[in-house]
């Protein structure tokens, strides 16, 4: 069964007929999160919140739930996309928002439990539940509408004080046969007390020109001591729009590490949620975005110091071509109890052309008054006197633009610690510099 | 080799160079001295092919291949060098990336068999030892951090890496002490060649007690006013600038 979404008379829809595989244990979250998805405003550009996006769209079109594919679809997927190399990886695809990979028949690793949703225990739908954050997404009509409708999810858990070694690779793949459509689904990822993951989640979609809306959430929890590095790679095709939620909750010594990649889509709108609930927490967030041609690309990031003695650590680059738009909302918020917080953020822009635009906006909300907390945002376009300099030792202009403008990016893929996604990553970004510095 | 034939040419509407001419044959080495604002500088833009620079009037030819037909980056790959003033600095590319690009560049123009990068690592450590760099600065941004010396030798080495075939060096002993100026005059003493030329940009004499010239020409208000020997250079030197004037 699938469910066809009228934006405009959405008040008229009922959440019974909407969901395909109810899941009981979720009825009441997601009865709420639909409430909600009802009474939201429809997003418009006169709404903060979507101020920078182009939302027309939704507007008088009905979308059909993306249907299931079937397994043998991962042969035409491993076919048609790039994928990072890993020497050891637990891989696991996910297709137009339906978990296609037997998740039963996965390598077991001590120490790691991976879930399909309606595979879940009591306890482990606790977990699930204490995830659906309706108050946060409460401005977010379709991350929702992603809630209100999930059948199909992730659990992640990793037990106390295990290492687990192998980076988990979600290749989060959208082929719509329907069209439009809509995808959705969730990951929810629970770390115990000092333990370890790394979670690598690849965005790609087939190049045709279908009308595809994917919504997506990963949802963290990083218990005392625990550390958590997260790639989130968007690489989707041109007429991709994906709008997606990232929330990550530290409690006491716990660390995050997280890169963000954008490429592509006509829309990529990403909220990052980093909440410092323990003390002595740390985040390191990073982020490139290249949007391209029309591309629109959106990070709205948002990190909260609950309690004192945290560090936040944030540096998105963007670079952005032809009559693209990049957005960055960074929004660092203190609490009054927070002392001793520290906060760094840093956005640096680079625009190649007169066309493209970017609206960079650093938020401060500071409460306590013992801290130390900086931030600072500039766009720049390529330095003629460098394109110069690298023309008179016999390199051409378009060389020397590519080289200047990986060189604008090329000091936070240095710090990827990975070296199969650094090295999958330069590539890419050698052979899209050659495509964009023309 | 090179040839400059009454060659006017403008910066944003403003006159700088009203009929230069100068010839430069392989192998030898020409010294332009003169006041500031007096165009030196603006030569070698012009020449090199810097945006903004534009020639108005006249011409320049690189073995009688027009230079005002060629992209800066074919002017390189022609044999043109132009050592910086102010060498700028671009962080995040690395010096080594940098400079294998460049050489890479140059030897395809040329019909050279590319250097794989064991040889040119090679190579390009040989060179740093030669201009008194540390190979430390291979790995670092291109003049990122570098001192005015240590930037100066960089062009230096560059120069040696390209093997270009007439060398514009803008007022390489500006700002070097006289050790510094020592290593930099070596350096391009080791690369004299019956077949290299170079005009050498100067301010003051100081440099051409180290880099001895044929010809010593003074510029003055866009135009050669005087030319002559090496003692040329001495006499100016002993007589300021001023006396130009009175010419």
């Amino acid at each position: 069964m699938s469910f066809t979404i009228d934006f405009e008379n959405r008040d008229q829809l009922d959440l019974p007929a909407l969901v395909s595989k109810p899941l009981p244990w979720l009825k009441e979250k997601q009865r709420l999160a639909f409430e909600q998805f009802k009474s939201a405003k429809t997003p418009t550009r006169k709404i903060e919140h979507w101020k920078y996006n182009d939302m027309t769209f939704l507007k008088g079109q009905s979308f059909t739930q993306s249907k299931r594919a079937n397994e043998s679809v991962l042969t035409e997927v491993n076919g048609e996309f790039n994928q990072i190399t890993f020497e050891d990886a637990i891989e696991i695809f996910i297709v137009d928002g339906h978990i296609v990979s037997d998740i039963s028949a996965l390598r077991s690793i001590e120490g790691l439990t991976i879930t399909n949703f309606n595979q879940t225990s009591p306890a482990q739908q606790d977990i699930i539940n204490s995830h659906a954050d309706i108050e946060l997404n409460s401005k977010n009509l379709l991350a929702n509408l992603n809630e209100a409708t999930l059948s199909d999810g992730l659990l992640i858990e990793v037990e106390p004080k295990k290492v687990i070694k192998q980076p988990i690779y979600i290749r989060h793949v959208t082929l719509s046969s329907e069209n439009p459509a809509v995808s959705n689904q969730k990951i929810v990822v629970q770390l115990a007390p000092s333990a370890e993951l790394t979670l690598v989640e690849h965005f790609e979609s087939s190049l045709d020109d279908s009308e595809q809306l994917a919504l997506q959430q990963t949802s963290i929890y990083l218990a005392a001591n625990s550390r958590f590095t997260h790639y989130r790679l968007n690489l989707e095709a041109e007429t991709a729009r994906q709008v997606s939620q990232v929330k990550t909750t530290l409690d006491r010594d716990a660390q995050l590490n997280s890169f963000y990649l954008g490429l592509g889509s006509k829309l990529n709108r990403t909220d990052i949620e980093t909440i410092h609930a323990g003390q002595n927490a740390e985040c390191n967030i990073t982020g490139i975005y290249l949007p391209a041609n029309e591309q629109a690309i959106d990070y709205h990031t948002n990190i909260e110091h609950r309690v004192p003695h945290c560090n936040s650590n944030e540096v998105f680059r963007g670079i952005i071509a032809d009559k693209a738009s990049a957005t960055f909302n960074g929004k660092i918020h203190i609490f009054q109890d927070a002392q001793k917080s520290d906060a760094q953020l840093n956005n640096k822009n680079l625009l190649l052309t007169n066309q493209a635009e970017v609206n960079t906006k650093p938020e401060l909300e500071i409460y306590a008054d013992d801290v130390s907390c900086a931030h600072g945002a500039t766009v720049a376009q390529l330095d003629n006197k460098s394109v110069y300099y690298l023309q008179t030792r016999g390199i051409d202009k378009q060389k020397a633009k590519k080289m200047l403008s990986i060189a604008f990016v090329q000091e936070l893929l240095n710090q990827i610690k990975h070296e199969s996604v650094r090295d999958y990553l330069s590539h890419l970004l050698d052979n899209y510099m050659v495509k964009v510095a023309n | 080799m090179l040839k400059i034939n009454n060659l006017h040419a403008k910066v944003e509407d403003k006159n700088i160079l009203k009929g230069l001419s100068l010839e430069v044959k392989p192998g030898e080495v020409h010294a332009i001295m003169g006041p500031n604002g007096s165009g030196k500088s603006t030569l070698g833009y012009v020449l090199s092919g810097r945006e903004g620079y534009e020639a108005t009037d006249g011409t320049a030819t690189l073995n009688d291949k027009d230079l005002f037909d060629m992209e800066a980056d074919e002017r390189a790959k022609s044999g043109l060098f132009l050592a910086f003033q102010y060498p700028v600095e671009i962080p995040g590319v690395s010096n080594m990336e940098f400079l294998k690009a460049s050489v890479d560049a140059v030897r395809e123009y040329q019909q050279k068999e590319p250097l794989d990068a064991v040889a040119f690592m090679k190579l390009a450590r040989e060179k740093c030892q030669e201009v008194n760099l540390d190979q430390a600065f291979l790995k670092r941004g291109v003049n990122e951090g570098f001192s005015g010396g240590e930037k100066k030798r960089n062009e230096i080495m560059q120069m040696m890496l390209l093997e270009p075939e007439v060398c514009i060096l803008d007022e390489t002993d500006s700002g070097l002490d006289i050790d510094a100026l020592q290593v930099v005059a070596d350096g391009v003493n080791a690369c004299r060649d019956p077949k290299r030329s170079f005009i050498i940009v100067t301010h003051y004499q100081r440099l051409l007690d180290y880099i001895v010239p044929d010809y010593v020409h003074v510029l003055s208000d866009g135009k050669i006013v005087k030319s002559g020997g090496k003692e040329l250079a001495l006499e100016l030197e002993e007589k300021g600038y001023g006396w130009i004037d009175q010419l």
